[in-house]
């Protein structure tokens, strides 16, 4: 329970953090009426590329990844803090998933300070959380079988991804039609 | 649409995808218009997307 609790915390902290702060942003930014329509185009265009396979643009994002000397002879303690600062909020390394892309886009049309900040600490603590627990949950040393399983599991996690952003497109094509 | 939906005609696997993907847009519609299109259902989506995200990319290989 410890090891999940220290894990969550390292992880959701700096993402609540960050994402509070980037909701603050982009919601002030003056996009409310503007933003939907970007997340309509974005949404349809990944969900079916995602949901289907097809060749599509590369989700916006980066493609850095942590380097191994940032945490190697570390003591445990600060190696799981140097994991969760970079990790937690999802932002500064690699994601394959296009619905990462989608989040930006909806703090943007939220147009409201309040709304951004909530909405922008729920997005933080439910990356941070999420992926602090599947990473203790299945942290260990993978062998070629497992690193096959991984990746069928991630065109499956693709595919529920590309689903999940073609529900958003219909949301926001409501959305914008009743408050334009 | 149009190239997906040839795809899905020349590559019969592909069909049950792009039904799946036309049902998750159709269900979009229906719940945010039975909503009345609030802005709070498209919060609460994104805050489903963000967690999906990071449990999956913990998955990725």
């Amino acid at each position: 329970v410890r090891k999940y609790l220290a894990a969550i915390v390292a992880y959701a902290a700096p993402a609540a953090a960050v994402w509070t702060l980037l909701g603050a942003i982009l919601s002030l930014l003056p996009l409310r009426g503007v933003a939907l329509i970007p997340t309509i185009v974005y949404c349809s265009y990944y969900g079916l590329a995602e949901t289907i396979g097809l060749r599509a643009l590369p989700a916006p994002g980066r493609g850095w990844q942590v380097p191994q000397s940032f945490v190697r002879g570390a003591p445990r303690c600060r190696r799981l803090l140097t994991w969760g600062v970079l990790l937690g909020p999802g932002i500064a390394t690699r994601n394959p998933y296009a619905g990462f892309g989608l989040l930006p886009l909806v703090l943007a049309s939220l147009g409201n300070l309040k709304a951004g900040l909530a909405v922008g600490a729920a997005i933080g603590t439910a990356h941070g959380t999420a992926r602090a627990v599947a990473l203790v949950r299945d942290a260990h040393q993978i062998d070629a079988a497992e690193y096959l399983q991984s990746v069928l599991r991630s065109m499956h996690w693709r595919i529920a991804d590309g689903l999940v952003l073609a529900f958003v497109a219909g949301v926001a094509i409501v959305a914008t039609s009743i408050h334009p | 649409v149009a190239m997906a939906t040839a795809q899905a005609q020349t590559q019969p696997q592909l069909r049950p995808r792009l039904a799946a993907a036309t049902a998750a847009l159709s269900l979009g519609l229906l719940t945010s218009w039975a909503a009345a299109g609030r802005v709070e259902l498209l919060a609460a989506s994104v805050i489903v997307v963000a967690a999906g995200n990071g449990y999956a990319k913990a998955h990725s290989p």
